[in-house]
């Protein structure tokens, strides 16, 4: 018998919006429905992440609260009670037993995910396996869990899928909908990618960068032995690890940031030969609330905003945003709902902050990119804003997500004829200089081993150099630097978008020979080694016999000439 | 058993004092000891010059700091006392992986290096420590009759010196010897290297017999 294929966790939603309803009264209306058309809805591909789930359910949650959810309780699913102690008796401290069964549980703790639930809880203080207590096999897990307590056992902006925990009525039918829809083999794709090898987490043990850690709204991704580890079962595809994560370590897969910046140049691109002109490029989320927006109100947006549904509107990262400027967009907005999670749009926000203030150092104002959200006013029904290029280009390339940010801004500074000024841009910026304090700086090059991005360079004899235009401002250096002499300083400087020389910054004097004269070592390094011969109560005093030893050249202390 | 252990976390606990800063003078005094003395000579090897022809100790102070700076902290050509550069043929970098392997090792060990370790766990004296502070808890457990942990004890220890320590010990050991210019870490030297000798000895009776 053939294998019923797996059911896609995603991407049911609702089918590409219909050109043909909007309206093409101007030139850029009709440009715009050519230009849709290479739009369709989002599609995620592959199935790289299964989940099987048989339809046990568990139902949590206090005894009087299960009874009354019970008779609602699809058919299709089989279903498994924990009764917990009421919150006013958890509060109380009580744990009544019952004459019949365990008792009522305490102290819940689920972990795992759609097909996979594992779940603890106390009785009588004493943490048990739920299954076990059930009298359910050793290693059975469950399938889905429907939370009901007022506490529950998962607080997280997005929880695993297969785990509800309704707070409202709407909520509970809304689950009590979905839940029979999670049987059988569902699968989704893996939305990211990561490259260690680029990655500024960690270094030797020492934490670096932790942006996609705390970006993450599933907790989906955790810091093991110094290796960013994402969990695929637990990821929802909101992408906004991507987004923040300055290296381009991890990447978002659904689309890949470049091939997406290919089709938004494409688009702009099209559009323009269609006879539009300045476009404005609205970039939201399929399905849900944002998609429900677009949809009920596209017909009075300007002509010129051109509505892109995207699996998710995290996803899209300042190089996309930067890059569609550059071919041609006149305004980038990302429309968001209020019930997106919060870690997901402050991701988005950081980005939009970082944008404004590179935007800002080329003389364009904020409203360039900007966020907006489904239950504001946003009113796209004239965009007097004029292209930030002229001429548009069709593809600026770039293999990564640091090389479109760059060749983007590159190609804003050239088409407009940018001074080459220096502006400050706010912390976890991707661009900036290190401060390095020349009298803590020993010149060890220990920040050079740990730079994920070889921005630094570091020379026998004591220059220590930072290709500012590759230097992500991860902060590894800093945190591995024994001396705590590295400080970041995160900034734009235009002219080191182009710059292929490094710039110096620390170099030592060299010590002379005291018999010779001849240079010998750096002098940090010696200051370093007599500090701490003086600080064992040993004289290194300028002519101390020590201090003429210890810089003397090999061939004058053979000689015995110091 | 239990004396031959405490004789070794005494052993180990003096050669990680000696490796880890130049002496100052109530380091020498305390090496002057009959109990030095008689380690030098059941080992067969000639007491330092500086413990036992010293007249002016105000000089050899300042020539044994100026013999440990040059030797294992510069400037110029010295020799690292750390694991990850002298397991790269004494040309790798600090804070190498080894680096990191010995810090997790520590920690699922249970091992807190002191506060001022200087912060790099690969350092030979660091190591010396940790086994210092090994084979003391394992004659602890002996003297308490506490079987099962003295074993895990000792098998903590074994690994560590079989798929570590004893990969670098001898090669650095070497260059030390090489590039000294007193006879008082030579001497150290020595000591060290008869005491890993028979470390490696007992290990290789211990896993003749249970193989």
């Amino acid at each position: 018998m053939a294998q019923a294929p797996s059911k896609p966790l995603f991407g049911k939603g609702p089918p590409a919006l219909a050109v043909d309803i909007l309206p093409e009264e101007t030139r850029n209306g009709s440009a715009r429905r050519t230009a849709l058309v290479d739009w369709p809805a989002p599609i995620v591909d592959g199935s790289g992440v299964t989940y099987n789930s048989s339809g046990h359910l568990l139902i949590v949650g206090p005894a009087s609260t299960i009874a009354a959810v019970r008779p609602r309780l699809p058919n299709a699913l089989s279903h498994s009670f924990l009764p917990t102690v009421a919150d006013t008796e958890a509060a109380a401290g009580t744990d009544r037993s019952q004459s019949e069964g365990p008792g009522l549980a305490s102290k819940v703790g689920v972990t795992g995910h759609l097909g996979a639930f594992r779940v603890s809880a106390c009785w009588n203080g004493r943490e048990r396996d739920v299954a076990a207590v059930l009298g359910l096999a050793s290693d059975e897990t469950f399938d889905l869990v429907l939370d009901l307590q007022r506490q529950p056992a998962i607080i997280r902006e997005e929880p695993p899928p297969g785990y509800f925990a309704p707070v409202s009525e709407t909520d509970l039918a809304e689950a009590l909908t979905l839940l029979p829809e999670l049987v059988g083999e569902l699968s989704k794709p893996r939305f990211f990618e990561h490259n260690a090898s680029v990655c500024a987490h960690a270094w030797r043990g020492t934490i670096g960068c932790t942006a996609c850690l705390d970006a993450c709204p599933a907790e989906a991704i955790r810091s093991v032995e110094g290796l960013v580890e994402t969990d695929p079962y637990l990821c929802r595809g909101c992408g906004s690890c991507a987004t923040v994560c300055p290296t381009g370590a991890t990447r978002y897969a659904q689309p890949r940031s470049t091939d997406l910046v290919e089709r938004l140049q494409n688009l702009v691109a099209g559009y323009y030969h269609a006879g539009g002109r300045a476009p404005t490029l609205l970039l939201y989320t399929h399905d849900g609330p944002a998609g429900a927006t677009v949809r009920e109100q596209v017909s009075q947006f300007a002509e010129s905003v051109l509505p892109l549904a995207v699996h998710d509107v995290g996803s899209v990262g300042i190089e996309a945003w930067l890059a569609a400027l550059a071919s041609g967009a006149s305004q980038v907005l990302l429309l968001f709902a209020p019930s997106d999670p919060l870690s997901k749009r402050e991701a988005t926000a950081s980005q939009i902050r970082v944008a404004r203030t590179l935007l800002a150092a080329l003389g364009h104002s904020a409203e360039r990119t900007s966020m907006i959200f489904t239950d504001q006013e946003f009113g796209l029904v004239g965009n007097e804003l004029p292209a930030l290029v002229e001429q548009p280009v069709e593809i600026l390339g770039g293999r990564d997500k640091r090389s479109i940010l760059q060749r983007a801004l590159q190609h804003l500074v050239a088409a407009n004829d940018v001074p080459h000024t220096v502006t400050a841009l706010p912390p976890g910026a991707p661009f900036g200089i290190l401060d390095v304090n020349p009298d803590a700086c020993t010149l060890c090059m220990s920040c050079v081993s740990a730079c994920p991005r070889d921005a630094l360079l570091g020379h026998n004899g004591g220059r220590l150099e930072l290709h500012e235009n590759r230097c992500v401002q991860c902060g590894l250096c800093a945190e591995i630097c024994p001396e705590q002499a590295i400080t970041l300083e995160p900034r734009f400087k235009i002219g080191a978008l182009r710059e292929t020389t490094p710039v110096v910054l620390n170099q030592a004097e060299m010590e002379r020979c005291p018999g010779c004269g001849s240079p010998t070592y750096p002098g940090p390094m010696v200051a370093t080694v007599l500090k701490k011969l003086a600080a064992s109560g040993h004289d290194v005093g300028h002519d101390s016999t020590l201090r003429r030893r210890l810089l003397a050249c090999e061939d004058c202390r053979s000689r015995g000439r110091v | 058993m239990i004396e031959e252990t405490r004789g070794s976390s005494r052993l180990y606990g003096l050669l990680a004092t000696i490796f880890w800063c130049e002496p100052d003078e109530s380091l020498l005094r305390e090496l002057d000891s009959r109990e030095i003395r008689a380690i030098f000579k059941s080992c067969g090897i000639t007491m330092p010059a500086a413990l036992t022809h010293t007249v002016d100790s105000a000089e050899r102070n300042e020539r044994l700091a100026m013999e440990f700076t040059r030797l294992f902290v510069g400037p110029g050509k010295h020799v690292p006392p750390y694991a990850s550069v002298q397991l790269a043929d004494g040309r790798g970098n600090l804070w190498g992986e080894v680096t990191a392997w010995v810090q997790a090792y520590f920690d699922r060990a249970g091992f807190r290096l002191p506060g001022d370790n200087g912060g790099i766990p690969d350092h030979f004296s660091l190591e010396l420590l940790f086994l210092q502070h090994l084979t003391a808890s394992e004659a602890g457990a002996l003297e308490r009759g506490a079987e099962e942990e003295s074993a895990a004890l000792h098998e903590v220890r074994a690994y560590f010196l079989r798929h570590h320590l004893l990969h670098w010990a001898e090669s650095f050991l070497e260059r030390v010897e090489a590039a000294a210019e007193e006879d008082f870490y030579p001497a150290f030297c020595a000591l060290a290297r008869r005491l890993l000798e028979s470390e490696a000895e007992t290990l290789a009776v211990e896993a003749a017999e249970s193989g």
